[in-house]
Parts: C-alpha cells; sequence; structure tokens
C-alpha cells in the first residue's frame, strides 16, 4: 500500500506574472542608462567649462567630447529599450486583461 | 504646495517588499513609490529623483520629489487621496514679488484663490535644498488645475514660490532604480 503520494509540483510563474517581472527589468535597465547618460552629460559640461579656462591642457576639451559621445551613446540605448518596454507593456496589459476576464 | 492633506501616501518601503512578478505587485511605473534615485520620464525627458521631502500633518501624508534633468529641475507632489492621486508638477519661480495671504493673487496673468495655509513635519531624503528635517509652514492657491504655492522652512525664513499643474500620473513613465541600489 502506497503511503505517499508524487510530491506537489512547484507551481512556476503564470504569463503574467513574467510579463510583469521582464517589464519591471526594462524599466531598471533604463533607469541604470538614464543615471549613466546624467552622468556622462554633467561630465561633458564640467570638462567642457574646465577646457575653457586659460591655461589647462588642451587634450581636457577631447576628453569632454568622449563623455558627450558616450551620452549620444547611451541616449541611442536608452531609445531602444524604451521601445521594448512599450511592446512589452502592452503584452504585460493584454495579459491582465485577459486575467480580468475583460 | 499641499492643498491635500486628505489621506496616506503609499510606503514606499512596502511597495518594494512585494515580490515582483506577482499580480499583487505594484505597477512597475507606480508614482506613489516614487524615491530618490528613480528616473521619471515626462513631455519626452528623463528626470532622475534627487531628493524627496516627506510631509505629515495631523496624519496626513504626502511627499514632493525633486526631478532632475541636465537642462532643467521641477518638482512633484504626489498624494494618495483616499486612492485618488494628485499629482501636481511644480516649477519654482524666482524673484517673484508675492507674499501669501490675500484672498486672491495674481501671477503671470493667473487669478489664483486661497485655498489653505497650515504648518506640517517634514523630513529631507538625498538632495532638496532644504534641512533634513524640521516644520515647514505652507500656503496653497489654486486656479482651476493650476496651482500656486509657497512654502518656508523656518519662521522668518524666505519664501518659496512655485507655479504647478496638476497632471494625471498616467502621463508619467516610472522608471524605477534597482532594489537595494
Amino acid at each position: 500500500m502506497s503511503t505517499g503520494g508524487a510530491p506537489a509540483e512547484e507551481q512556476g510563474p503564470s504569463p503574467l506574472e513574467s510579463a510583469m517581472a521582464t517589464e519591471r527589468g526594462l524599466r531598471e535597465q533604463i533607469n541604470d542608462l538614464v543615471n549613466a547618460r546624467h552622468r556622462a552629460q554633467g561630465e561633458a559640461r564640467r570638462l567642457g567649462e574646465r577646457a575653457e579656462v586659460p591655461g589647462t591642457d588642451p587634450s581636457l576639451s577631447g576628453v569632454g567630447e568622449r563623455y558627450a559621445a558616450q551620452a549620444e551613446r547611451l541616449g541611442k540605448e536608452i531609445e531602444s529599450l524604451r521601445g521594448s518596454l512599450r511592446e512589452q507593456e502592452a503584452t504585460t496589459e493584454a495579459l491582465r486583461a485577459d486575467e480580468a476576464g475583460v | 504646495m499641499a492643498n491635500f492633506l486628505k489621506n496616506l501616501f503609499g510606503g514606499r518601503s512596502a511597495s518594494r517588499e512585494l515580490p515582483t512578478g506577482t499580480p499583487e505587485a505594484p505597477l512597475s511605473g507606480d508614482v506613489r513609490a516614487l524615491t530618490v534615485g528613480d528616473v521619471v520620464n515626462h513631455e519626452g525627458l528623463d528626470f532622475v529623483v534627487q531628493g524627496t521631502l516627506r510631509f505629515e500633518e495631523g496624519g496626513f501624508r504626502w511627499a514632493e520629489h525633486l526631478l532632475v534633468d541636465p537642462e532643467r529641475r521641477l518638482w512633484l507632489s504626489v498624494e494618495d487621496d483616499e486612492g485618488e492621486l494628485d499629482v501636481v508638477q511644480w516649477e519654482r519661480s524666482r524673484g517673484v514679488d508675492l507674499e501669501p495671504g490675500p484672498k486672491e493673487l495674481v501671477h503671470e496673468g493667473v487669478t489664483y484663490r486661497f485655498d489653505e495655509r497650515s504648518t506640517a513635519n517634514f523630513t529631507s531624503e538625498g538632495t532638496t535644498g532644504a534641512p533634513g528635517g524640521g516644520r515647514a509652514e505652507y500656503v496653497d492657491y489654486e486656479a482651476g488645475d493650476q496651482r500656486l504655492g509657497f512654502e518656508r522652512y523656518s519662521a522668518d525664513g524666505q519664501w518659496e514660490v512655485s507655479v504647478g499643474q496638476k497632471i494625471s500620473e498616467n502621463v508619467l513613465d516610472i522608471y524605477p532604480a534597482k532594489v537595494g541600489t
């Protein structure tokens, strides 16, 4: 006589739960990139102003330009991720509507 | 700045303790859960929350967040009024020769009506320009969805004047910082 059944199977996340986790992950990635872009823009501005001070090393403005270029690259990454987020948001909301029986 | 002292402001820490990715968890873009380091996209600009003032008056709580973009800064006040969010975007008005007190004040062609005057305890997080905590006095005027706010952080301090516009939370996109960052 068997006294024990098969162990209860752990249920994985529902499609809605997975979609929400993905959406949150995208939002957090955008947050990281925006903060990084702000820092790069700040450095570009600071070094640009320093480069205007008489006697500073001429290479300083070049370093500032590198930060400016980095800020631009980050801006493009942010827009790309924002596009993915918009799609993910629509997926999440559709699943939420399904779950609500709408 | 706060004309909306009615209910508790949704606690950030409580929201963050919920596991992400569950239907019970708040929507990722929850303006009630804003805190320092979060990013708010508004009108195409990505602002970082640089500081937050949290106010409490007689059990009513609300928050004001300083949002910073490299070119612009604004304040966002958030209060959960029994489930109905009151979100106002504010910009400081510098060099304005206005004193609160009259029933009506005219500023930049708009006539604002007096709404309320009171004091509240506050604490400051991040960088706000205000002391770390204490008591603030505020006076609110309104004209439809437009607001005129006065705040000062000591009895003989200078009034900080701000012009506000009520907005829908749905026009904001919130990108929260990772938990623990």
